[in-house]
């Protein structure tokens, strides 16, 4: 086993280094890093060894649904290759080789998505896209670039400052850009014609996890009768079926629970409604703090009394632009199937 | 009997009538798109494949798919997770019974022309070399040939030995044989051809026979054959009247008594002089199945059994008659073992990630494959309650309950009038099926529908146990179209079909009026009322919005999923 080789920390350079790199491909190309640094000279020690590793990733971040996504991809693939074993150093050579072919193609696949997706921007529309996601803002410089007129309204997404990122991007393409709040959504959605979201995973039934709000989003937009479509790679597949909201492992107990009446408001709970007001202080100081405190915690790993994601039903989901093409929510599922069944 | 009254059917007939010609297409939950379907829209071709995917997969002008090549998944092509180890692929669950493998079919391709026009993809059908069957180990057609095939019997491919291949001494030998057999035919009184003499002594039969114990007595001359006639008979008429009496119900009970019972009747069978066994026992099964039709008109899990069954009979014709009988039994155990035991256990241990301490769960009726997910999760120790809702006439959920309640877990019990009354306090629906169509309905007892609703409409999750041996390529719209009547009399609330329920409350004030009527039940005089009729539907559709999620053997599906479970693996 490789000990000197630390997988997390491998991962957290490589995001660091490319903001463009999405956190699964990070950890996949940590794993054949792994694999280049692995001493294992058994195919059972190998295969543990990347288990380990893996799940090491999987417990480092907080949201790990694309990562976990990712990881359970690359094992698949390591271990469908290791059928026909003949001899272990050429084999892992190979396996490094194809592994690094693998990090390109799940790389590239958002310039695939880019490309199916730009004709479904329509000239003089105007879009509703949901905080900062790569190849959402990837997919309408491409029909910028493809002199598309159109404008976008994005969701601040105050938590993280998803909306201030995303518009910068688009600005810089050229593109009329608009932030919104959180919640004027359904006061805007009557002047889009569609609704465009990235995904964090998806789902065995075609549903969507994505950044919260995501959701609500989905359901305004079909009251309104806009379409809603969702970008995914397909390394972001998980098998996961949620029966419902809280059916999600990033769902416990703590999640949006009820704080004890004397806590101290003053120190560093995260409490989800803005009565985080102390004795003195006023609202607005108050509102802010609680934003800090927010952004703290978000730093910890366990604490979270407020989702991160949440989870759209198939049946608000228009389509899906995947690198596999564009599909409708059933379709995700029946690729699944065939996969693993 | 009431059953005489027997089922409406659809205009193409009865379960096996060939559905359309693309079944998926039927599969849509996007009512806004024109172009839904099929799951991926003809935009640039999907082109998430490095490796040499032959061909692409093109969508042709009807919307049906090219069904001559096996369906990959190009999530597979893309992250490169196929071929070169499919062949290598160890231990499939689903290798053995139940789930013939596809390689099997070069010599089916007369069933592979038939299936392909429109359901079922086979492999082997002429695809390229790269287009290795997506499961190797995995299964093809348990189900059988669909439709109208089956009745023939499977193909059946005469195949006697070719001359060409025999040397001119066995040339010689045969003729000899046969000229001796023509001379015993002859003095024994029947006509010279082979091929006459065996229909005077097996006389087809065109399925329904009123009276089968005559034509299998036609069947089998001889004292010592007729007591194997009287053995076998028993087992299948004994079924048959359990079903009749709803003594067996349902599906999977169905299904195994029913199979049981042909285990028998292959077991004790006889050949007759002129036949091997495998030629000609789909002729001796047939009476026996259309006296279970006449008891109580097929279920699908029973249809789709012995569609496998004559599957697998069709495939051996050329084994000698012990082999032959042999497995044929083993056949028979392997399904029931495969497809029924085994699978509810899967389902089982799928479904107990679904339940939680603190859920309240409702169920309808009396499911055999809830029952045991609720008696494992129990016994797991997971602390919920369960709310049985059960209706008249059958009060099938009695007998869930009694279980339940002998295990102790905690019940509620209530009839399907209290669903808008029980509904708040529940977090989860787990629901049996009697089959599961393709466009994703759920076909199940009578109130089901109501349930699922009832659940929808409070964003409840709906969870349908269900094997899929159970599934049907049929597709259904609505309750009526394809249904089973009951006993109508089962309606009439009096003492003899009350199971010892206290008979009608009537109102005192009725009672003095209606007089000696009213002590039989208020609707007793029905038959004689001219414009009175009862009507008693043992079975409901289900649509599939309706339905969250399925949990099969082969892992947890949305319902609309069902006809690629078919297409792949059925």
């Amino acid at each position: 086993m490789s000990k000197d080789f630390d997988v997390v920390a491998n991962y957290k350079s490589l995001l660091l280094n490319s903001p463009e790199l999405s956190m699964p491909v990070a950890a996949i190309q940590s794993l054949v890093e792994l694999i280049k640094h692995s001493n294992a000279t058994t195919m059972s020690e190998f295969m543990l060894s990347i288990n380990v590793a893996s799940q090491l990733l999987k417990s480092s971040v907080r949201n790990s649904i694309s990562l976990s996504a990712g990881c359970d991809l690359f094992l698949r693939f390591v271990t469908r290759n290791s059928q026909d074993v003949a001899e272990f150093e050429a084999w892992k050579a190979t396996l490094i080789v194809r592994g690094q072919s693998f990090v390109e193609k799940a790389d590239a696949c958002r310039y695939k998505i880019a490309d199916l997706g730009v004709p479904f921007i329509k000239d003089g529309s105007t879009i509703l896209i949901h905080a900062h996601s790569r190849v959402v803002s990837l997919l309408l410089q491409k029909a910028a670039e493809n002199h598309k007129r159109f404008k976008v309204f994005v969701t601040e997404s105050s938590q993280t400052h998803g909306g201030i990122r995303s518009a910068k991007m688009l600005r810089a393409a050229g593109i009329p850009t608009t932030i919104i709040l959180d919640a004027a959504v359904g006061y805007v959605i009557d002047k889009v014609d569609m609704v465009l979201v990235g995904a964090e995973g998806v789902v065995e039934n075609g549903g969507l996890i994505n950044q919260i709000g995501s959701y609500q989003m989905a359901i305004v937009a079909k009251a309104a009768n806009k379409p809603f479509y969702a970008v995914a790679e397909s390394y972001k597949f998980v098998r996961l079926f949620p029966l419902n909201q809280y059916d999600l492992p990033t769902y416990n107990a703590d999640t949006l629970s009820f704080q004890e009446l004397n806590v101290d408001y003053d120190s560093n709970n995260t409490d989800e409604n803005g009565q985080l007001v102390s004795s003195s202080a006023a609202p607005a100081s108050a509102l802010s703090q609680s934003a800090l405190h927010m952004k703290t915690s978000e730093d910890q790993a366990s604490q979270g009394s407020n989702p991160l994601v949440d989870y759209t039903p198939p049946n608000y989901i228009t389509l899906l632009f995947t690198d596999l093409g564009v599909l409708t929510p059933s379709g995700v599922s029946d690729e699944l199937i065939k996969l693993y069944l | 009997m009431y059953h005489d009254a027997n089922t409406t059917t659809s205009p193409g007939g009865s379960n096996n009538t060939s559905t359309v010609n693309s079944p998926i297409s039927a599969v849509s939950n996007t009512p806004d798109l024109s172009t839904t379907n099929n799951s991926t829209t003809s935009t640039p071709n999907p082109t998430g494949s490095a490796a040499a995917s032959s061909q692409p997969r093109s969508i042709n002008t009807s919307g049906a798919r090219s069904s001559y090549e096996p369906m990959k998944s190009s999530y597979e092509e893309q992250w490169g997770l196929t071929p070169t180890s499919r062949a290598n692929k160890t231990a499939s669950p689903r290798d053995g019974a139940g789930f013939p493998a596809k390689e099997q079919a070069g010599s089916h391709k007369k069933e592979n022309k038939v299936k392909a026009s429109g359901l079922g993809i086979q492999a082997n059908a002429g695809s390229a070399s790269t287009d290795t069957p997506p499961s190797s180990g995995g299964p093809a057609s348990a189900g059988g040939p669909p439709s109208s095939n089956s009745n023939k019997g499977g193909s059946q491919k005469p195949s006697a030995p070719s001359q060409k291949s025999m040397t001119k001494a066995e040339r010689r030998e045969l003729q000899e044989k046969q000229k001796a057999e023509k001379a015993a035919r002859v003095s024994a009184g029947l006509p010279a051809s082979g091929k006459k003499a065996a229909q005077v002594l097996n006389p087809p039969n065109s399925g329904f026979s009123p009276n089968p114990s005559k034509s299998l007595a036609t069947s089998f001359p001889g004292a010592e054959a007729e007591k194997a006639i009287a053995a076998a008979e028993s087992t299948v008429v004994h079924a048959g009247l359990q079903m009749a009496q709803f003594k067996i119900c349902g599906a999977n009970a169905r299904c195994v008594a029913t199979l049981n019972a042909f285990r028998k009747a292959i077991q004790d069978y006889q050949t007759p002089p002129n036949t091997t066994l495998s030629r000609h026992i789909q002729t001796y099964l047939n009476p026996h199945i259309s006296y279970l039709v006449t008891c109580r008109p097929m279920a699908v899990s029973m249809g789709n059994a012995i569609r496998y069954l004559k599957y697998e009979i069709g495939k051996n014709l050329e084994l000698p008659d012990e082999d032959a009988r042999a497995l044929f039994v083993e056949k028979i155990d392997n399904f029931i073992r495969d497809r029924i035991t085994m699978a509810d256990q899967v389902i089982t241990s799928l479904g107990l990630q679904k339940i939680q301490d603190g859920d309240v769960i409702l169920t309808y009726a009396r499911s055999s494959v809830v029952q045991g997910l609720l008696l494992a999760a129990y016994a797991k120790g997971i602390k919920f309650k369960v709310i049985v809702v059960d209706s008249r006439p059958r009060f099938e959920g009695k007998q869930l309950l009694r279980a339940l309640a002998a295990a102790g877990v905690p019940c509620t019990y209530v009839l399907l009038t209290a669903i808008g009354h029980v509904m708040r306090e529940v977090n989860k629906v787990i629901l049996g099926a009697h089959s599961l169509l393709s466009n994703g309905a759920l076909y199940s007892r009578a109130g089901t529908a109501v349930v699922a609703m009832s659940a929808h409409e409070r964003k409840i999750p709906v969870i349908v146990c269900c094997e899929t041996y159970k599934f049907s390529e049929r597709v259904q719209l609505d309750s009526f179209v394809q249904n089973e009547i009951g006993n109508p009399d089962e309606l009439v609330n009096d003492q003899n079909n009350n199971f010892g329920h206290s008979s009608t409350r009537c109102h005192p004030s009725v009672r003095g009026s209606a007089g000696a009527a009213a002590a039989g039940g208020v609707l007793s005089g029905w038959k004689e009322s001219r414009d009175l009729k009862l009507l008693n539907l043992l079975y409901d559709l289900t649509p599939s919005e309706f339905v969250t999620v399925v949990i099969t053997e082969v892992g947890l599906i949305p319902c609309t999923s069902v006809p690629v479970i078919l297409r792949e693996f059925l």
